[in-house]
């Protein structure tokens, strides 16, 4: 078997009485492109700074690239883009670029580096001057500047729009190649959809569902929220109908989250007729969570 | 770990604000206290204000270095840009040593101006040698400082409380240090405690130098304690970054 890229054994991290992470069990291959998909809190963050050794686990083993996480970065094979990192000021786009080659044993050359970031045109501004977008893409392009086998990055694309999104990933596709992986973190289905082979669903830190992108995208076709009117309808009888994973009342309106809103809107008006009002909301990124971790795992 | 120094240097000097700032200070501070509080000490066959420049230099040093590396630091930590430098192949020791360098990159002129302010205005006068030494070992004496500063850039989270801690620290190093006062004015216990401090060790090593005597190995030894100690301590402290909350 291949050595895995990422490795992580049994990992929990608890901040206080808060666990981040419970219990995580993980691998990446080379060349892999694995999503870390949750909501906020989902301890996404957490596993990600746990393998770039920036926190340690209370618990478990972290190993990268077949050493510790420290060990594999100190050589100069992990490439990182964390979700909150300033840039120094009184530096320019160039002058960062470089010190990441120069921290590198075998970085991209310094015109690749910048194309990468997209960056040759403001290649010699002072970072404090540039737009949050034109941050971003400096960021990127010290991520990769030190070509690293593996890059790993924190909600890259969250103060995004569409088309920045777009151009972003297909930079980073363009430079992993064969033997390379990206650990990702996002909280958009589409991008995991998009970007990844395999998408790896956390939720309250525990892993739910690890899954290709098609398996998460048809158990999220099928997951909804149907909201509707009732009066009398006990809450107990809606928990027991077919897909139903939680029921929330709110101001006389019932939503039920289901896994299969097909199933359930069936039953649901066969034995409550007085049902009213009755709407299907497609599937948020909650309900397609609990639908995988139902069906996946 | 060069291209570390190198940037952080560059990156110190093109902060002109600050730089005007701690530079002047200590030159501007001798040139007043000494038109308003003339009163010789005798020193035989010293220039009469040698003494008092000497103390306004080690000032110079321990604002260039305590503020040059304290505060920047921890704003460079609140806005996380510390921790994507641990995310990259820079040994922590490395990560040191170029702050601390930077920082002494800001004392040399600090040094060099009240130097000049003392020559120019109060016509203190010595070999080119003298000058010479003087110069550098009050430009080294920084490093403990820029150590110092390094562990409060560290260890201080917020970047405000940071700038409070560096002012502390400098005060506390200044007075304590007997620059103000001698050090036999002070009580005994505070006495006791000036001469390991670090501002002590710097003035003596200038005293030392416009007497033509030799390096005093106890400060010398005492800044090195100091600078070594410092060091060690922002390393550890450095290790930490990641953790958070």
């Amino acid at each position: 078997m291949v050595e895995p890229m990422v490795s992580l054994r049994r990992v929990t991290r608890r901040f206080g009485d808060r666990v981040a992470v419970e219990d995580l069990t993980l691998d990446v291959a080379p060349g892999e492109a694995v999503a870390l998909l949750g909501a906020n809190g989902a301890g996404k963050t957490t596993t990600l700074e746990l393998l770039l050794g920036l926190l340690r686990p209370d618990e478990g083993v972290v190993r990268v690239l077949g050493t510790t996480p420290r060990a594999a970065i100190g050589s100069g094979a992990v490439g990182a883009m964390l979700q909150v990192s300033g840039l120094p000021s009184r530096a320019t786009v160039t002058e960062l670029v470089a010190l990441t080659r120069r921290l590198h044993p075998r970085p991209l050359p310094l015109a690749e580096a910048l194309a990468v970031g997209d960056l040759e045109a403001i290649a010699g501004r002072w970072v404090e001057d540039l737009s949050g977008g034109e941050q971003q893409r400096v960021r990127l392009a010290l991520a990769l500047a030190g070509g690293p086998r593996l890059l790993v990055l924190d909600e890259p694309t969250a103060a995004m729009d569409l088309p920045s999104r777009r151009s972003f990933w297909g930079r980073v596709r363009e430079y992993v190649g064969a033997g390379r992986s990206i650990v990702f973190a996002t909280h958009q289905l589409e991008e995991a959809d998009d970007v990844a082979d395999r998408v790896v669903v956390l939720s309250k830190g525990r892993l739910v569902a690890d899954a290709s992108p098609d398996a998460l995208g048809a158990a999220g076709s099928k997951a909804a929220a149907v909201c509707f009117k009732a009066g009398r309808i006990p809450l107990e009888a809606l928990a027991r109908l077919p897909a139903v994973e939680r029921v929330e009342v709110e101001r006389g309106h019932i939503t039920l989250h289901t896994i299969d809103a097909e199933r359930t809107v069936r039953v649901l008006l066969e034995r409550f007729p007085e049902v009213a009002d009755l709407s299907v909301a497609r599937g948020g990124l909650e309900d397609a969570f609990l639908a995988l971790a139902d069906k996946v795992v | 770990m060069g291209a570390y120094v190198r940037l952080e240097m560059l990156r110190q000097l093109r902060n002109r604000d600050a730089l005007l700032f701690r530079i002047a200070l200590p030159a501007a501070l001798f040139v007043f206290f000494r038109a308003a509080l003339v009163e010789d000490k005798p020193s035989g066959s010293l220039p009469p204000d040698a003494d008092a420049m000497v103390v306004f230099a080690v000032l110079g040093t321990l604002l260039s270095g305590i503020f040059a590396s304290g505060p920047p630091l921890a704003q460079e930590r609140a806005s996380g840009w510390l921790r994507q430098l641990r995310a990259m192949p820079l040994p922590a020791s490395s990560a040191i040593a170029g702050k601390v360098a930077a920082a002494m990159a800001f004392a040399l002129p600090s040094v060099a101006l009240v130097l000049v302010a003392a020559a120019l205005t109060q016509g203190v006068r010595f070999s080119a040698g003298t000058w010479l030494e003087l110069g550098l070992v009050l430009w080294v004496a920084a490093a403990p400082f820029a150590a110092i500063g390094v562990v409060i850039g560290l260890a201080v989270s917020d970047p405000e409380a940071a700038q409070g801690a560096a002012s502390g620290a400098i005060i506390v190093l200044w007075v304590l240090g007997g620059m103000l006062t001698e050090p036999s004015d002070l009580p005994q216990a505070l006495e006791t405690l000036a001469h390991g401090l670090p501002t002590t060790g710097a003035a003596e090593l200038g005293w030392a130098a416009v007497r033509g005597h030799g390096l005093p190995l106890v400060a010398v030894a005492a800044l090195s304690a100091w600078t070594a100690g410092a060091a060690a301590l922002g390393t550890l402290a450095w290790r930490r970054l990641g953790e958070r909350r």
